[in-house]
């Protein structure tokens, strides 16, 4: 009776360590090499925004396709923030004392999309504007399905993948 | 063997294995984040080097004069590393461990280059004088510095029998220096821009008006909003002065001289000590300094263009600029001049970099193929006998002025060759000095590089070999680019803006108005839901759009002491940037080849990688901006500070 209980607990036990444990840890190890790519994809994408001083639809395909390559569905947010130093001008002019200031409009992905599907093709970007790009996970991976099974992380910030960059413009896009 | 032995030893294999993988993995997106966090650092200190020099040269009244740039360079180097290692700091690098892994830094300028790097000193200094000692030069110690500056240069000789042997200095727009001999043997020393002569006609000295890419260019009315500091005689009835400043005020301005001369119809005695009654002034480092009636008769004569007048006959309707008229005029005979020299001529370029150039190979990066670093076209060059063809036969393809030109494109060529030859050895040379283990050699820099490099003044800075894990070492470059100088105007400097009225008293009055890129869509009237007033239209260097300051000691009114400094900042020009062009860059259409020659828009244009724009074919840019554009462009390269401007010495 004590025997058979033990080996039933040594068989779901082997059958754990045997299987399962190294599912996860590939799958893991999965996850964390896909991070490492779409890391990489990611900075080679905006340090090309940066370098050029344009979105090209081109370039945004090339950096969609590299990311959907790695088998996940991905969210893509980007963010330019448009340096304007109109209002500071404004401020400098009614107090001579006071420094300009620099302000910085912000356009989001819709926004930024909508401008890569108009005529233009891409959007042109100055020296001195700011681009910031971040990527997250949207499907369950398998080690996130294989992790939930034994224990599950509630919350938003369950993505596993995620590659944030962002950077200031070097050169006017045109 | 019991299946819970089995189980263990399957551990004992598998955890390790697994451990390993998960470090090396980990390392690896470590690595990647050093990488790219080594990216931002070394792009942000090369944008802070570029922020200093613009703030030590924008404001500096005498930044364009050699020594002055010397300085402003070296403290951009400092600001440099200063960034470097705070970036940096948290990693646990100093400045003195950084400078082990700069190998190099570039500084672009108008008519040539800076290197930062690293030399050996053969040079003791005792008493202020230089002593060569064999000492020294047997004991050469590594130091890092600024490099003697380098012009743009190329050789040409018209063949080994030939008298003709030329020294062509380039700079970054079409404007040379011709040294040597003709092809007689007459000495040549001759400087001016380059330009298509065909596109000037209709030249009438007496009225300073000719037509130039079919645009009638004439003498203009400039303005501008100025803070002048006054010296005024001591409150206090002793000898000396004091200063004070003024609120911003609008006068209008002509170039003379490659300075700004003021014309003030309110001037009077209370306003200056240095007013003698004459109401013209120029600015000494924001000091106003009224001009003597001499000097005032002398600019009259200028701006008058009559040797007897005297400066009463000047007022606001007839104090003109007319440095356009003078750009195409003296471009249009120094072409001639040119064409004289070199014309009929089969021209062999003698320089090294330029002719060893296509000998550099590297290994690319993707291919894994041999490939050269910079390709000069074989479409003018022939690699062989090195002779060019085409290049200064100037006509409507060959238009020096436009962008894309063959003279253009040997003029980046030349420029690309002689700084990479350069690069090239300072980098090489930075490993005898340097024994780390890496080998310090110039990275591939992509052809888009090179034409930021070729066309703009810039500062390129050099990261090599520096550990970051995993056994592997960063090794980058990054280029910026200063828009913002004084040192160059290029295609891309003008703002246009409907001319000022000048009535604003103080900080109200006139503050509206916006000023435009001259390729934006809204402003040639291709872009119907933005309303532009184009009436009037006068353009300004784009450094004229940004901040300036005025700073002058206050002087206690009891004491007569100094007690602080007071700064003031202002906008020459008053109004904001067009949302569509300036701040935004989304209705900006044309290229500066379409304004400059008057050609209509190609959608499959190279520069524009959308074939959307197929509603614009064939558009050509409103009239009144391409000559605003055209006058200001010519006006403003016209008066720019010259090192070589009175060379002038040809006698056929």
């Amino acid at each position: 009776m004590n025997d058979t209980v033990v080996t039933v607990l040594a068989i779901f036990l082997a059958a754990i360590l045997m299987f399962i444990f190294p599912l996860m840890t590939t799958a893991d190890k999965t996850d964390d090499i896909t991070t490492q790519a779409v890391d990489a994809a990611t900075t080679d994408f905006v340090d090309g925004i940066r370098s050029t001083g344009k979105i090209t639809q081109d370039s945004y395909d090339n950096f969609i396709q590299t990311i959907s390559s790695t088998g996940n569905s991905y969210d893509v947010e980007m963010e330019v923030q448009v340096l304007d130093d109109n209002p500071g001008k404004k401020v400098t002019e009614a107090e001579y004392t006071k420094v300009g200031e620099n302000y910085y409009y912000s356009e989001y992905t819709t926004q930024i999309l909508d401008e890569l599907n108009s005529a233009a093709g891409a959007m042109y970007l100055k020296q001195g504007d700011m681009v910031t790009v971040s990527v997250k996970n949207t499907n369950r991976t398998i080690g996130t399905i294989l992790r939930d099974f034994f224990y599950s992380v509630t919350g938003n910030n369950s993505a596993t993948v995620t590659a944030t960059h962002s950077g200031i413009v070097s050169v006017n896009g045109r | 063997m019991k299946l819970q032995q089995l189980a263990v030893i399957f551990v004992i294999i598998v955890v390790p294995i697994s451990m390993v993988l998960t470090m090396y993995t980990n390392n690896n997106i470590e690595v990647l984040e050093a990488q790219a966090d080594f990216n931002d650092v070394l792009l942000s200190a090369t944008n802070d080097a570029v922020y200093a020099y613009q703030m030590n040269t924008l404001r500096n009244g005498y930044s364009t004069v050699n020594d002055s740039k010397i300085r402003d360079i070296s403290a951009s180097v400092n600001s440099f590393f200063t960034s470097l290692a705070s970036g940096l700091g948290s990693s646990g690098y100093s400045r003195e461990d950084i400078e082990n892994y700069v190998p190099a830094m570039l500084f672009t300028l108008y008519d040539g280059y800076y290197l930062y790097g690293d030399y050996q000193n053969a040079v003791r200094i005792e008493n202020g004088k230089q002593v060569y000692q064999t000492e020294n030069s047997n004991n050469l110690q590594s130091r890092t510095g600024i490099k003697p500056f380098i012009y743009y240069t190329c050789e040409y000789t018209n063949g080994a029998s030939g008298k003709l042997d030329l020294v062509i200095n380039y700079t970054l727009d079409n404007y040379i220096t011709v040294m040597g001999t003709d092809r007689n043997g007459n000495i040549v020393n001759i400087s001016g821009y380059l330009i298509n002569p065909s596109i000037v006609s209709n030249i009438n000295d007496s009225s300073r008006t000719l037509t130039a890419h079919g645009i009638e260019i004439g003498p203009e009315t400039l303005g501008e909003y100025i803070v002048a500091i006054d010296t005024i005689p001591r409150g206090d009835g002793q000898t000396g002065t004091e200063y004070t400043s003024r609120e911003t005020e609008y006068f209008q301005y002509v170039y003379y001289n490659n300075q700004k001369y003021y014309f003030d119809p309110n001037a009077n005695e209370s306003r200056s000590s240095t007013y003698v009654g004459v109401n013209f002034f120029r600015l000494n480092n924001n000091l106003r300094v009224y001009l003597t009636e001499t000097e005032a008769n002398g600019l009259a004569q200028f701006v008058l263009n009559d040797s007897n007048a005297d400066y009463t006959q000047l007022n606001t309707g007839n104090f003109l600029d007319s440095s356009a008229f003078k750009y195409y005029k003296e471009a249009y005979d120094f072409t001639n001049t040119f064409l004289g020299i070199v014309g009929g001529q089969s021209l062999e370029v003698v320089t090294e970099s330029f002719n060893n150039q296509l000998n550099y190979t590297t290994l690319s990066e993707d291919s894994g193929e041999e490939v050269p670093v910079h390709a000069i076209s074989l479409e003018y060059y022939n690699p062989n006998t090195h002779s060019i063809s085409g290049v200064f036969d100037l006509g409507t393809g060959n238009d020096p002025e436009t962008e894309s030109s063959l003279f253009n494109e040997h003029r980046m060529d030349v420029i690309i060759s002689s700084i990479e030859s350069n690069l090239m050895s300072i980098i090489s040379n930075f490993n005898i000095h340097h024994n780390s283990g890496f080998e310090f050699a110039l990275p591939v820099l992509s052809e888009d590089d090179w034409n930021i490099i070729a066309n703009n003044v810039t500062i390129v800075s050099f990261m090599q070999g520096m550990p970051i894990g995993n056994y592997k070492y960063y090794s980058n470059y990054s280029i910026v680019a200063n828009t913002k100088n004084k040192e160059f105007v290029s295609r891309y400097s003008i703002l246009l803006r409907n001319r000022e009225s000048g009535n604003r008293t103080g900080s109200d009055g006139d503050p509206t108005g916006t000023y435009h890129d001259p390729r934006c869509m809204a402003l040639n009237g291709l872009d119907t839901s933005v309303t532009v007033n184009t009436s009037d239209l006068v353009g300004y260097n784009i450094i004229d759009y940004q901040q300036q300051l005025t700073s002058y000691d206050v002087v206690d009114p009891s004491s007569h002491q100094t007690t602080q400094t007071l700064t003031y900042y202002y906008y020459p020009h008053s109004g904001s940037g067009a949302y569509e062009c300036v701040i935004g860059k989304e209705d900006i259409l044309f290229t500066v080849d379409n304004l400059i020659s008057g050609t209509g828009f190609h959608s499959t244009n190279d520069a524009y990688d959308s074939v959307n724009l197929s509603e614009f074919e064939n558009k050509v840019a409103d009239a009144n901006v391409r000559k605003a554009y055209i006058t200001a462009l010519a006006r403003e390269k016209y008066n720019l500070y010259k090192v070589n401007d009175y060379f002038d010495d040809y006698n056929p």
